[in-house]
């Protein structure tokens, strides 16, 4: 089933009003993921497999390069091998497992990583980027959204997946290894506020494109005139933030 | 939410005013930014911490996930995959991409490669999803016990079926909506196998009257148009780009027929239809008086030694007696306006006219059609823009429509007793059939009546054995369009998912009856299930095939590849012998002069519109929500006047007023409509359900329920256009039209550009100048 | 305020070379000469886009979805100036004026400069994007529209979907609650992976003309719509948009009188990217 958009704006509203006055005495935490405690049918050890044996993400996940998810591998994948492992063979979580494929029944995984509906990610550009023309190896290039996968008993949520988290690394990576070529996501990147004037002065600043009084988006030149005032540090994030919105939602 | 975080932030930034005006802090501003990890070195796993509050619902271990057990590699997730097949969801037979994705199937396309939708489709082939997808679908076979239909299992209803249908029975009869490809082929057989001679065909809106005429004239029932060759097109009544057999098809041609140099389109109907909004030139004749004006014009023709030298001297001499004048009050079309459309029809050739239902619907119909259909012997047509078909080497795939004198003579048979067991498959007699026909009475003489249904319908309600079928994207069969844009088509249907409803939910039409027909004759035990018969039929026919797909892979079979081929184009092509010329046959006409009804003083006009069909899709939301073409109006029946009319019976929109024949009455809501003629008045087709689920039940009138019983003459057709009608003010509308619930619903309130250009209009003259230029 | 800042932009954006070396434009034409206003646009918007169907009282509240919807006009003579055409008679005898009317993805949008949270802004490749997750429901985009082609979210329309329906929900669009605009967004989710198969066979920066269609040109059995990149010169609606002479920054096209481009509501000077051609009758027939 697909997820919705959670938008209930009173509720919304509730929070606004809650944080605003107790500013103070709430700690900042650092995400806040909605999870349950439900056990997974197995526990599938990502530490044997992709840690002692050292077997490729893609060996399994072999959607990765090819399309939008990275896929959870058929049970036949599974058996594929495990047929001809007799020494794990009475281990309980594979017994379980030849269960579900003598039934003929799918594992009934629970999901650890999921985006909201209105988030479009493509594990497929990444890969490619990453792994195929950076030639970066696969495990670190996974773990950078999924973390140090080879040392999980269990498969974890480590990363935030915030839309924060993920503008952290594309103000650092956009474009830079399209050597070469015009790189659009670049050249739309724009400061806090894409106003004439310095971005110092607003009295109301927003995040990104937020400024309501500028719904246009900015050209480089421009941006760089904008941000001119701006001490490097800060300057050098807000020119990589990724500005178009539609390349991300949808 | 992203924004819940930036307007908290906000609030706790504005609150310290002092801090944002001396520049505020770097964190601050990080944090409103929704950045993170500022200044961090390049750590690739490092990249990504963060100290915000996210508001995002992220759930983690909350969703499935199921892989697949075995891989498929037409399951690639995230990855969308086209299938082709076959639409069914009128007999046009429009070839089809279904885009599947996770094994769902999300869109339906048109196939490219098709001849008969060159890619595209109509609203009801887009809406075909939600027959699939229906939540009133049909998931358990159901028995009638003690009057109730109650759920059994399969192997219950099979047992059942096996005792009622797997025997001889001359007394068994076979009712389907219009039918064709191996379903029409298997259905032969069984009755064979079962010694049975009552196969009936009933489908409301297929031209039966127009086919057995162009038999008659032309020795072919659907001889092949070419729309794109003619410069003028004069159609009486036929709405071809809305539900005159082949939609998508026609629209097709009729856009290459609008290119420079642009045909010119006349349409003559007494209500105006999808064809008749687009017309150069829209003619509202009086209903039932067609066949008048087109004698008015086969006489102006004659005059000329060009024409009249093309029909029989005897039907010249025939055609002398009319006179201009007299039909033109009779017509209600100006004399004036028949002499101009006498002379477009001599000055541009060649033309296509063409006879559709309002014409036909009526008790000269068959003379109408004929009288028609001589225009276009005498304007030179034939073989120019009506051209000969051949004949099919397998005439049992061909289609088969069906018409209202199957339906009668089905019902008359039930009602004399020579039937005791009826099976029905898509068709639903005790919706469409007027009530003057009683069908539901007649049904009820069977001893045992069977159903196979998608949906609970009216005429599967009142069965006792009902059995739910695979939607048309779940099972495999082949399908023959009505109306083939070349000779020999054969649509092929394969499953483009698994069943939504799970293998012990529905089933196949094909395989149940081959079920049944295993149990007759052993020489079916050869095939395992339908699949199987139909994948076979194929391969057997391939020698009478053009061009069957070959080996294109080293190590495929011949078999393989085939077959392979076959489902990744969608359809056949049968090799069919060039079809002789064609040798029209022409005889002299006499048309009735019909007397105004003073009692019933209006024409009652059921119109069919793109969309809702007969009514077999009221129960998909999407068609529901289209609004109509002309009326605008969503989710409702209606009444069409014209607005002189209106006037005079002091209606406006909104108001209720009783329709009522010698056969029935309907409250309707009014529509004050200027394209329909002032003594007609128009319901249209498709609501007034008492069964099919959620969406359907409930919503609006059937103007077929209120027919009176007029037949054609020749063809023992019901004569669906000629039903006289009174009309009384029942009741006031709402205060508010368009916004109160129960009230009429228009999508669309304003009629007029008033002046501000939305719509502009330029001449064929300035359009073939400039294209020609262009 | 707003009407200052708004004119300050669109004086920016009407610099000649603002949206120059960008590689799209989406444009679109649609030929009302073809149209025959049969609304399989429409159903394959709905099945494409997730359009909620809303029932009969909702649509006589207001409240429908349809992102992609047709007028229907009748010609009433005091309104036409073009008496050749269409003669004063008791019936509308040159038939039905139909006009299919989605977002216009204008290029001087009124409704991104009204949005108090920017949900709506323009992309490099010149659409007017919606984004679901910024929107706020302040409506103002809605009522600054001149077409009115946004479509509010009064309720949560998916709640009730019984299954089976919700199985045909495409994922590559969010299915949107309540208390969100909405609108034709050219199908970004098409363009987006077009651009990506593009990436993928090496043309970066190209989508072959032809490869992408909208759901409503794929739809349409006239083929009177023609969606394309208004930046390819070989491109068919930039051939279209030359040939009847319609150029973008103009609020007056300065053409010649027999070619049939034109822009509703140009004279807005809103830049819409989609161009319309005259619906043509013959005035012999």
């Amino acid at each position: 089933m697909r997820q919705r958009i959670n938008m209930t704006w009173s509720s919304k509203l509730v929070w606004m009003v809650l944080i605003a006055a107790m500013g103070c005495l709430l700690p900042l935490s650092a995400w806040a993921d909605d999870v349950s405690n439900d056990p997974q049918p197995i526990e599938f050890p990502h530490d044997r497999h992709a840690g002692k044996f050292k077997i490729n993400c893609m060996y399994c996940h072999t959607f990765a390069r090819r399309s939008m998810v990275a896929g959870i591998p058929p049970v036949a994948k599974c058996i594929g091998c495990h047929q001809h492992l007799p020494s794990v063979r009475d281990k309980p979580r594979i017994k379980k497992l030849f269960t579900y494929w003598e039934q003929k029944k799918p594992i009934p995984w629970l999901k650890v990583h999921d985006m909201p509906d209105f988030v479009y990610f493509t594990h497929k550009r990444h890969i490619q980027r990453f792994i195929f023309k950076d030639g970066r190896p696969t495990q670190q290039v996974c773990g950078m959204c999924h973390g140090d996968v080879k040392t999980f008993s269990v498969g974890q949520k480590v990363r935030a997946m915030t839309m924060g988290w993920c503008l952290s690394c594309h103000t650092q990576f956009q474009g830079k290894s399209d050597i070469g070529k015009p790189a659009p996501a670049a050249r739309w990147m724009i400061p806090t506020a894409a106003t004439d004037k310095p971005v110092m002065q607003v009295e109301f600043p927003q995040p990104a494109v937020l400024d309501p009084e500028h719904p246009v988006t900015m050209k480089n030149s421009v941006i760089k005139k904008m941000t001119e005032h701006l001490p490097a540090k800060i300057k050098d994030h807000i020119v990589h933030a990724p500005h178009d919105c539609w390349q991300c939602h949808k | 939410m992203d924004e819940n975080k930036s307007n908290s932030e906000n609030k706790q930034e504005s609150a310290n005013k002092q801090e944002l005006n001396s520049g505020w802090s770097r964190r601050g501003f990080l944090k409103v930014m929704g950045l993170g990890g500022a200044g961090s070195a390049l750590v690739l796993t490092g990249c990504g911490d963060t100290d915000i509050i996210n508001a995002v619902d992220i759930e983690v271990r909350k969703e499935k996930v199921l892989p697949n057990v075995d891989p498929q590699d037409f399951v690639r997730p995230g990855v969308e995959m086209y299938y082709a097949s076959t639409c069914r969801q009128c007999p046009a037979g429009c070839g089809v991409h279904a885009r599947i994705r996770e094994g769902r199937v999300l869109k339906l396309e048109g196939n490219p490669a098709s001849k008969i939708n060159h890619g595209r489709l109509c609203p009801m082939g887009q809406a075909g999803l939600q027959a699939h997808y229906n939540p009133d679908r049909l998931t358990k076979p159901l028995l009638r016990k003690g009057g109730k239909l109650v759920e059994i299992s399969w192997d219950q209803a099979e047992d059942v079926l096996i005792k009622h249908l797997a025997r001889k029975n001359a007394k068994l009869a076979w009712l389907s909506g219009a039918i064709s490809g191996h379903h029409a082929a298997l259905i032969d057989a069984y009755l064979a196998a079962a010694d049975s001679k009552n196969n009936y065909v009933f489908d409301t809106l297929p031209p039966t009257v127009g086919h057995a005429v162009n038999e008659e004239m032309f020795g072919a029932a659907m001889p092949r148009l070419d729309f794109d060759k003619a410069q003028l097109i004069v159609s009486f009544g036929a709405d071809f780009l809305g539900t005159w057999m082949s939609p998508v098809q026609f629209a097709a041609q009729y856009a290459n027929f609008r290119n420079a140099p642009r045909g010119t389109l006349v349409q003559i109907e007494p209500k105006m239809t999808l064809t008749g909004a687009n017309a150069d030139r829209w003619i509202p004749a009086r209903p039932g008086s067609e066949g008048h004006l087109a004698l008015a014009l086969a006489s102006l023709l004659a005059q000329s030694s060009e024409y009249a030298s093309r029909i029989p001297a005897s039907v010249v001499a025939s055609l002398k007696a009319v006179n201009i004048d007299e039909i033109a009050s009779l017509t209600d079309v100006p004399a004036e306006r028949i002499h101009k459309l006498h002379h477009l029809l001599t000055s541009r050739s060649p033309s296509l006219v063409l006879s559709g239902p309002s014409a036909e619907g009526v008790p000269h119909g068959t003379e109408t059609a004929r009288v028609i259909q001589m225009l276009n012997v005498m304007l030179g047509n034939v073989g120019k823009t009506i051209l000969p078909r051949g004949k099919s080497p397998f005439p049992n795939l061909m289609p088969r429509m069906g018409g209202w004198a199957e339906a009668k003579s089905m019902l008359d048979d039930l009602n004399s007793g020579k039937i005791d067991t009826a099976v029905v498959f898509g068709s639903n007699p005790l919706y469409q059939a007027p009530d003057f026909m009683q069908a539901e009475k007649a049904f009820a003489k069977a001893k045992f009546r069977v159903s196979f249904s998608m949906f609970p319908d009216e005429t599967s309600m009142a069965c006792d054995l009902v059995l739910p079928i695979h939607s048309y994207l779940e099972e495999w069969n082949t399908t023959a369009p009505a109306y083939a844009a070349e000779d020999g088509y054969l649509g092929i249907q394969q499953p483009v998912m698994n069943p939504v409803f799970g293998e012990g939910g529905t089933r196949a039409f094909g395989d149940v009856l081959l079920a049944v027909l295993k149990h007759m004759d052993t020489n079916y035990n050869q095939w395992d299930n339908y699949q199987a018969y139909v994948t076979n039929a194929l391969w057997t026919m391939r020698p009478a095939l053009v061009n069957p797909p070959k080996p294109s892979v080293p190590g495929q079979t011949e078999e393989e590849a085939f077959h392979q081929g076959v489902m990744a184009t969608g359809f056949v092509h049968m090799q069919v012998e060039k079809a002789p010329d064609i040798q029209a046959r022409v005889s002299a006409v006499s048309l009735p002069k019909e007397k105004q009804n003073t009692q019933y003083p209006f024409r009652l006009i059921p119109s069919a519109r793109l969309g809702l069909w007969d009514g077999r899709h009221a129960n998909l939301p999407w068609l529901q929500e289209l609004p109509d073409q002309l009326a605008e109006v969503v989710w409702d029946s209606w009444v069409e006047i014209h607005p002189k009319t209106a006037e005079k019976l002091g209606v406006i929109t909104g108001d209720v007023v009783n329709v009522a024949s010698a056969a029935g009455k309907v409250d309707v809501k009014v529509v004050v409509f200027p394209g329909i003629h002032k003594d007609a008045i128009a319901i249209p087709l498709g609501q007034g359900h008492t069964e099919y689920g959620r969406y359907a039940k409930g919503v609006g009138v059937n103007p077929f329920s209120i027919l009176t019983a007029k037949f054609d003459k020749n063809s023992g057709e019901l004569a669906t256009y000629a039903t006289d009608v009174k009309l009384t003010r029942v009741a006031d509308r709402g205060k508010l039209v368009t916004l109160k619930h129960g009230d009429l619903v228009l999508e669309s309130n304003t009629s007029r550009q008033a002046g501000r250009d939305l719509v502009k209009t330029t001449t064929a003259d300035k359009f073939d100048h400039s294209e020609k230029e262009a | 305020m707003a009407l200052k800042r708004m004119l300050e932009n669109w004086s920016r954006l009407r610099q000649h070379d603002y949206y120059a070396d960008e590689p799209y434009m989406w444009g679109m034409s649609i030929d009302l000469n073809k149209c025959t206003g049969c609304g399989a646009c429409v159903t394959a918007c709905y099945a494409e886009n997730n359009l909620p169907v809303v029932g009969k009282e909702h649509c006589g509240s207001g409240h429908s979805m349809h992102w992609m919807r047709i007028e229907r006009f009748w010609t009433e003579p005091e309104d036409n100036p073009d008496v050749d055409i269409e003669e004063a008679t008791d019936h509308p005898e040159r038939g039905a004026h139909y006009l299919p009317m989605m977002c216009q993805q204008c290029n001087h949008a009124p409704c991104e400069p009204v949005c108090p949270v920017a949900a709506t802004y323009h992309t490099p490749d010149a659409l007017n994007a919606q984004v679901y997750n910024r929107c706020v429901g302040s409506r103002y985009c809605g009522n600054n529209c001149p077409f009115k082609v946004r479509y509010f979210n009064f309720f949560d329309f998916w709640n009730e979907l019984p299954h089976p329906l919700e199985m045909q929900l495409n994922p590559d669009v969010t299915v949107r609650s309540k208390g969100i605009m909405e609108k034709c967004t050219f199908c970004v989710q098409r363009i987006r992976s077009a651009k990506d198969a593009a990436e993928d066979a090496g043309h970066h920066d190209h989508v072959e003309d032809g490869t992408l269609l909208t759901a409503c040109q794929q739809s349409c059995p006239t083929q009177a719509i023609v969606f394309g990149n208004l930046k390819d010169e070989d491109s068919k609606v930039k051939r279209g948009w030359e040939s009847h002479q319609v150029e973008l920054e103009h609020f007056e096209q300065d053409k010649s009188e027999d070619v049939r481009g034109y822009r509703v509501f140009e004279e807005l000077n809103v830049e819409p990217c989609v161009m319309y051609l005259d619906r043509v009758r013959d005035t012999e027939a």
